[in-house]
């Protein structure tokens, strides 16, 4: 059991790119931490900094509180899962996974034991013989899966260990995944590009961009009050649509958004959930309404915008309807519930919740927060 | 399309198909030819052979195969070649082996060059280094000694064995290697377990161009082994060839010529796709 | 990074490097050295010798064998381009794939396979004055072309250089096979439905996409015609007769082990090396034009 942090760190690859542009994380003691960004923002080579497979070129790696950072691999106690399982193509099942073992000169019977422990955790007791060439996508993930379980390593780290499966086997060992880590209490870092992964899997997640960490907090924390329009962007799906808009002052102290022709009067508790809102008045803002954030209706209704809907995709349960607002020159995806009601060349009223309402800087992005940070 | 009628143009086509046909079986026999003469006079009794036999005149026999065997010295010549050849090759590509995984796994000062160096070193032709090559040899006293012939071949053969390995071992994926360096294994049980076994394609490729190689060379042997003990095949046959000191029993000669072959056969047979390959990647040093 | 790092980087690296270096070392980069420096002296096998400038290059360019030497190897190096040639020709015929062609592929690809030294005593048999060949001729009633082709001066270097044809078709043909192998097929499908003829198709499309692979098959024929002829020669002439079929590594082999001339027989050294390195510059130039294309 150990806690991770890396501190200042910082990464520039004799390329000239600087995968880390100064990176602060702390990752507790037994936490699954998911690192989530596009790709080339640097979780990968964060993932690899912590196992001792890159060294850094500034800042510190800290596993229980200790520099780390002159350690080889061997020597931090870590485990690693790698996006293709790096399996040792000329070995049975059973001895990747007892590989690290032997390095470590374990006895065959504690071995063998260690092994059948595992193998009947992962269900692939059945395998244990076999070559991993004879194995499926998802077999092959378990096995990766055992090979760094069987070490009791203080720390696992995983770098996309999902994205070779199909969607349906995703879905069932990313639940898997978070049995196992609660189960053993494992300190867990967890590389994704996925956000749904990051959402569904990570206790905390840090989105990453362009070799810094943007955000890191809880799921919902990161859904609820994006620390920038890039976590906004980044976090959901459809994801977050931003708009172009202003904010003004109105008599009696209040504040409202100005969309186009719209004009949405903030409720004074709204206002002063944003008490750096105020400071914005007169100014230009982006505007982030969720696709949930909004009601469509006929073109003649109590709407606060109009537009004309380009694209309704029916996704079974729900529908996902596009429409191309006027006076404001953008476009906006919303997600309803239920069958399309509207189909394209359909003109709508869109009516915006002033309540779920997220405001960016226009020029930094960073979030107008409803705590008051930013 | 001109309006040709169809027979004419099926006559031109089976005209074409003729020729063509007719092209290749003169370079086909012109290959083969003196290959089927050698095979033809080995099979000749002395007393029958005219000088130049295109049929063969009964009864065929072996016994210039024993002749040559023990009477010519081909026993002793066949055991010299093998022990150079195989030894050779051996430690060509063991070293070669260590070599290039150093080159792969490790990264250091002076890396790119020493590579360049090694495998440079490919386009020197060994007659360009016979001389120095022996004069060192004999101050060290291992003229006529089998390990001078058997280092001269191997050093003259890493160059090419560490160019098959290198590329091969660079091309596998580097986190197998970062797997095991998190497992805690060290470079040695790395190579062992990992490297060697992955690469055992191009080990074995390796090893039987370097045989090959090794086998057919006649100048290292020549030089370095002057003795009769040390007599290879090659060495052999060129001392042998008819008309001047040599024989002058012409199929005696032709089935030695055969035995100092029937190895490469075997050997292409066994090892036919990742020789070819081998061979086609870089086929000199 | 610090430096005590990258030396400690170097140092865990070099047990895995230092056999290889060192019998390279000793096998062929300290040799290389010698032969430059043994060349500017007139060392025998048993004399160290002392330095002589350049005596020896300018003893070499003075004699006449030399430059007959050096004739030899270029009238060998005409197999390169007639080994390309006819493989090439071979390569469009057997690519159709006509009935029996991996039967004449395998009857072509066989001379490869023996070592050079089997095939000279093989052909000092079918070339000798009662061989094979000559019967053949006489058999069709061609006795005037009938030769001593080996001990005859106006022809051994010739025979020599039919000898080495012959080892090298079958090889290149192999190597064309295989580049021919990797041609895009659609690009003949194309040209067939134009209306082109096979042999217009193959010289047009399939040859110009096969350049750099032809020029590799040339960079082998170049090595060979300039530092492997020392078999075909020792074993099918020994230089004669009358010393008209030399070549240089020949005269260098002679001078070295029967005239016990170090010095000189190095200096014959350095001219190969020279045509070696020039050979790998090109090679090397080859290879970038290779990775830019």
């Amino acid at each position: 059991m150990a806690s991770v942090a890396l501190k200042g760190a910082r990464k520039a690859f004799p390329t000239g790119v600087e995968a880390l542009a100064g990176v602060d994380l702390d990752v507790r003691d037994g936490e699954l931490m998911v690192l989530v960004g596009p790709s080339g923002c640097g979780k990968t080579t964060a993932l690899r900094a912590i196992a001792g497979l890159e060294r850094l070129s500034a800042g510190r790696v800290e596993i229980d509180g200790a520099d780390v950072g002159h350690l080889e691999p061997a020597e931090r106690d870590v485990a690693m899962v790698f996006q293709n399982y790096a399996l040792y193509p000329n070995m049975s099942v059973a001895r990747n996974i007892s590989f690290g073992l032997r390095a470590r000169g374990a006895s065959r019977e504690e071995q063998e034991r260690r092994v059948s422990d595992i193998a009947k955790v992962l269900d692939i007791e059945a395998l244990l013989d076999r070559k991993p060439r004879m194995l499926s996508g998802g077999q092959r993930q378990r096995v990766a899966m055992g090979r760094a379980i069987v070490r009791d390593p203080r720390v696992f780290l995983m770098d996309e260990p999902l994205s070779n499966l199909d969607a349906r086997l995703r879905v069932q060992m990313r639940g898997e995944i978070v049995r196992i880590q609660r189960e053993l209490g494992t300190t867990t870092v967890y590389v994704t590009h996925d956000q749904v992964e990051a959402m569904t899997m990570g206790q905390r997640v840090a989105v990453m961009d362009s070799g810094r960490v943007r955000q890191c907090d809880t799921p919902a924390r990161l859904y609820d009050a994006p620390a920038d329009a890039f976590v906004a962007r980044f976090m959901g799906s459809p994801p977050m649509n931003l708009l172009d808009g202003r904010i003004e002052a109105v008599d009696g102290g209040g504040l409202a958004a100005v969309l186009g022709t719209a004009r949405l009067p903030l409720s004074s508790a709204q206002a002063a959930a944003r008490p750096a809102l105020r400071s914005y008045a007169g100014r230009e803002i982006a505007v982030g309404v969720r696709p949930d954030g909004f009601e469509i209706g006929p073109a003649d209704g109590r709407g606060d915008l109009t537009g004309v809907v380009y694209l309704a995709e029916m996704l079974g349960s729900e529908a996902l309807i596009h429409v191309e607002l006027e006076h404001v020159g953008a476009r906006i995806t919303g997600r309803f519930g239920g069958r399309p009601t509207a189909a394209p060349g359909d003109r709508v009223s869109v009516a915006v919740d002033p309540a779920r309402l997220d405001f960016f800087d226009a020029a930094t992005g960073i979030a107008l927060d409803r705590d008051g940070r930013g | 399309m001109t309006a040709r009628p169809p027979a004419r143009r099926r006559a031109a086509r089976v005209l074409a198909r003729l020729s063509e046909h007719a092209f290749l079986t003169t370079v086909a026999l012109i290959c083969a030819l003196p290959l089927y003469v050698m095979l033809i006079a080995s099979l000749q009794r002395a007393r029958d052979f005219d000088g130049s036999a295109l049929l063969p005149s009964l009864p065929l026999t072996l016994d210039n195969y024993e002749g040559a065997w023990s009477d010519l010295g081909f026993d002793r010549m066949f055991v010299n070649s093998t022990v150079l050849s195989l030894a050779s090759a051996a430690i060509a590509t063991l070293l070669a082996a260590g070599a290039a995984y150093g080159f792969t796994r490790f990264r250091f000062a002076g890396r790119g060059v020493l590579l360049a160096a090694m495998v440079g070193m490919m386009a020197i032709p060994a007659i360009v280094v016979i001389v120095p090559l022996f004069v060192v040899m004999s101050d060290l006293g291992l003229v006529n000694r089998m390990s001078s012939a058997i280092l001269a071949e191997a050093g003259l053969l890493l160059p090419f064995a560490i160019f098959l390995l290198y590329s091969y071992m660079r091309d596998l994926p580097r986190e197998l290697f970062e797997a095991a360096d998190v497992d805690g294994a060290s470079r040695w049980r790395q190579f062992m377990e990992i490297a060697l076994p992955l690469s055992r394609p191009a080990l074995a490729t390796t090893l039987v161009v370097s045989a090959i190689y090794a086998w057919n060379d006649l100048l290292i042997p020549l030089v370095l082994w002057q003795t009769e003990e040390l007599t290879t095949l090659m060495v052999g046959l060129a001392l042998l060839g008819p008309g001047r000191t040599g024989v002058q029993d012409v199929p005696l000669l032709m089935a030695g010529v055969v035995i100092s072959i029937v190895p490469l056969v075997v050997a292409f047979v066994i090892a036919r796709g990742g020789l070819i390959r081998g061979l086609t990647e870089g086929g000199e040093r | 990074m610090t430096s005590g790092g990258a030396l400690l980087r170097a140092a865990r690296a070099y047990p895995w490097l230092a056999p290889a270096v060192g019998l390279v070392g000793f096998v062929l980069a300290f040799p290389v050295v010698k032969v430059v420096q043994y060349s500017f002296t007139d060392r025998t096998t048993f004399l160290d010798g002392s330095f002589v400038g350049l005596d020896n290059y300018g003893q070499l360019l003075g004699d006449e064998l030399f430059w007959r030497s050096l004739r030899n190897n270029l009238i060998l190096l005409l197999s390169v381009p007639l080994s390309i040639l006819i493989a090439l020709a071979v390569t469009g015929v057997l690519y159709r794939g006509l009935r029996g062609s991996r039967v004449y592929e395998l009857l072509i690809f066989v001379p490869f396979l023996p070592a050079v030294a089997s095939i000279a005593v093989i052909f000092l048999y079918v070339l000798g004055n009662e061989g094979p060949l000559n019967e053949l001729l006489r058999g069709v009633g061609a006795d005037g072309l009938a030769h001593s082709w080996l001990t005859e001066s106006s022809t051994a270097i010739w025979a020599v250089l039919g000898v080495v044809l012959w080892k090298r078709i079958g090889f290149t043909v192999l190597l064309f096979m295989a580049r021919m192998a990797s041609v895009d097929r659609s690009l003949f499908d194309a040209a067939a439905v134009d209306g082109a003829s096979w042999a217009r198709t193959y010289w047009q499309v399939a040859v110009p996409q096969m350049r750099s692979i032809v020029g590799f098959a040339a960079v082998l024929g170049f090595i060979e015609a300039f530092s492997w002829t020392f078999a075909y020669v020792v074993i099918l002439t020994r230089g004669g007769p009358d010393r008209s079929s030399f070549t240089l590594e020949y005269l260098l082999y002679r001078l070295q082990f029967d005239d016990q001339l170090v010095g000189l027989a190095s200096a014959v050294a350095v001219f190969l090396l020279l045509g070696a390195l020039a050979v790998a510059a090109y090679r090397i130039r080859l290879a970038r034009r290779e990775a830019f294309a």
